[in-house]
């Protein structure tokens, strides 16, 4: 039964991070006349459900505007709900990031949770705080506040690219964080290297400062969407309801990431598993192997992303 | 089993993510072909921009809120927006027997708000002229990074007049060499089939 919810989760993980990287692979992308794979017709329908919802809404805010009753108001938040469920399906939102991390470092659930809610939270806050400052107390065009969504995400994933190497350096130097209790990684293992191998205070949180560290690399980036909507909303005169259509928007990406999240800590717990009654050293490497190639991940989709976001020039 | 699943989901994890961005920016499209001589010259192309980025468009260009855009706006519009799209050949892909025909100069820029929605028209201008007899058109309007998703009119998406090709007609497939972001989608091309003479 474990087994195939394991297999279930694994799959939910290969969905999300993996399907458009297999989607691209020459195993897939084979040359002309090639149908779109599963991952490829996935992610097609995903996109034309956000197109709908997109346009829906924009017909929404409208009669908001126009009308009497406020029951457009309620649809609109359903479908900005629904839009922040597909809009995290596709590329983006931190969900390579937090994974990486999880598999990584952390195997408690409510990390994985954690991290899903709170990070999609603060992408939120972002995008409020941005319109807020830009549009409504400096007047800046709208043209610039793109401009400066464009250097938030830079910003960001500088700031990925940085933790992962702080996480993959201290990952090397077998620091032990933040594990579910009872898996092998959380006995305090001898090793030979001489370091500051540290244990959280008892009775505090363990792991607290990545865990904002993280939110706040992956945060930082202003969910796109939902700068979208708030623009709308405040040139017709319904900034709340564009802030109400955020934190739906939030909530649904939220849900998305976190089930990611879920399937990343059980990939660590899975992988920690190869290490129960192995030797001490064993546990050891694997723990520290997971953290590096975990933290490296991170690392890499920084750079990836980073890349990416310099080379292209079109606003938003 | 074990084993594989582990090194499966590690190898997802550590591949890099291809570089493209789920689309933020909806454009329904429609061209006409623009012959003299009998050849294909340019393609005078119209946009229709969705909701959001129409809203934002207007809020910065149409500052007397008149409904249009002309003058300094329009120039400054042009400059902003219109011009920074040659790096995707303004979206408009021609192909002359399968050789492209990049387009890398537009003519005649206009935008009009219509219904709250901002239209833009230009004319790209081809590198060289194409006789539809003698080699096979083809064009596809299309974002290849897919941050813009173009679609094209329904009904009749790429216009000509009869009198500039008798005895030719479109027919619409898709390009399935070009797959667009992460293999989900295919653009489609109009492809210009004229009766032999």
């Amino acid at each position: 039964m474990r087994g195939y919810l394991l297999a279930g989760l694994l799959l939910a993980v290969a969905v999300l991070i993996g399907g458009d990287s297999l989607a691209q692979s020459p195993l897939m992308a084979a040359g002309p006349a090639v149908e779109p794979g599963f991952f490829g017709r996935l992610l097609a329908q995903v996109a034309r459900y956000q197109a709908e919802l997109q346009r829906d809404m924009g017909g929404l805010v409208r009669a908001v505007k126009e009308g009497d009753s406020l029951a457009p108001a309620f649809l609109l938040i359903g479908f900005s709900f629904l839009y922040g469920i597909f809009h995290a399906i596709g590329p983006g939102h931190g969900k390579a990031v937090l994974s990486a991390y999880l598999v990584g470092h952390d195997s408690r659930l409510k990390s994985g949770i954690g991290l899903a809610f709170v990070s999609s939270f603060v992408q939120a806050l972002s995008a409020i705080l941005l319109v807020v400052v830009l549009a409504m107390l400096l007047g800046a065009t709208r043209f610039a506040i793109t401009e400066q969504v464009r250097v938030l995400e830079i910003v960001s994933y500088a700031l990925v690219v940085a933790l992962g190497l702080v996480l993959a350096v201290r990952a090397w130097r077998g620091d032990a964080c933040c594990d579910h209790a009872h898996l092998p990684g959380h006995t305090h293992h001898h090793h030979h290297h001489d370091h500051a191998h540290h244990h959280p205070e008892p009775g505090r949180p363990r792991g607290i400062r990545r865990f904002w560290a993280l939110v706040a690399a992956v945060g930082i980036r202003p969910c796109s969407g939902a700068v979208l909507v708030l623009l709308f909303t405040l040139a017709n005169g319904l900034f709340l309801l564009g802030v109400a259509s955020t934190f739906a928007m939030a909530l649904g990406t939220a849900m998305t990431v976190a089930l990611l999240g879920i399937a990343s800590v059980y990939g660590r717990r899975l992988a920690l598993s190869f290490g129960s009654g192995g030797s001490a050293v064993w546990q050891d490497r694997l723990h520290r192997g997971l953290g590096v190639l975990g933290s490296l991940a991170i690392v890499g989709f920084g750079m990836v992303f980073l890349l990416a976001t310099l080379q292209r020039s079109f606003p938003l | 089993m074990r084993r594989l699943l582990l090194i499966g989901f590690l190898a997802l994890l550590a591949l890099p993510r291809p570089a493209t961005s789920h689309p933020h920016v909806w454009i329904d499209a429609h061209a006409g072909l623009k012959f003299a001589d009998g050849a294909i010259r340019a393609i005078e192309v119209t946009w229709q921009f969705d909701d959001f980025f129409s809203s934002m468009m207007i809020e910065d260009f149409d500052a007397d809120g008149d409904g249009k855009i002309e003058g300094d706006s329009l120039a400054t519009l042009r400059e902003q927006v219109m011009l920074p799209m040659e790096e995707f050949a303004f979206f408009t892909h021609a192909t002359a027997n399968g050789e492209k025909l990049p387009v890398a100069e537009i003519d005649n820029f206009s935008a009009r708000i219509e219904k709250g929605l901002i239209i833009f028209s230009f004319t790209a201008l081809l590198p060289r002229a194409v006789d539809p007899r003698k080699e096979v058109f083809a064009l596809g309007l299309y974002d290849e990074s897919y941050y813009v998703d173009v679609t094209i009119d329904k009904w009749d998406p790429v216009r000509f007049s009869t009198a500039d090709a008798p005895g030719c007609s479109i027919d619409i497939g898709e390009d399935r060499s070009k797959a667009l972001y992460f293999g989900a989608f295919f653009p489609k091309i109009a492809t210009l089939r004229c009766a032999a003479g």
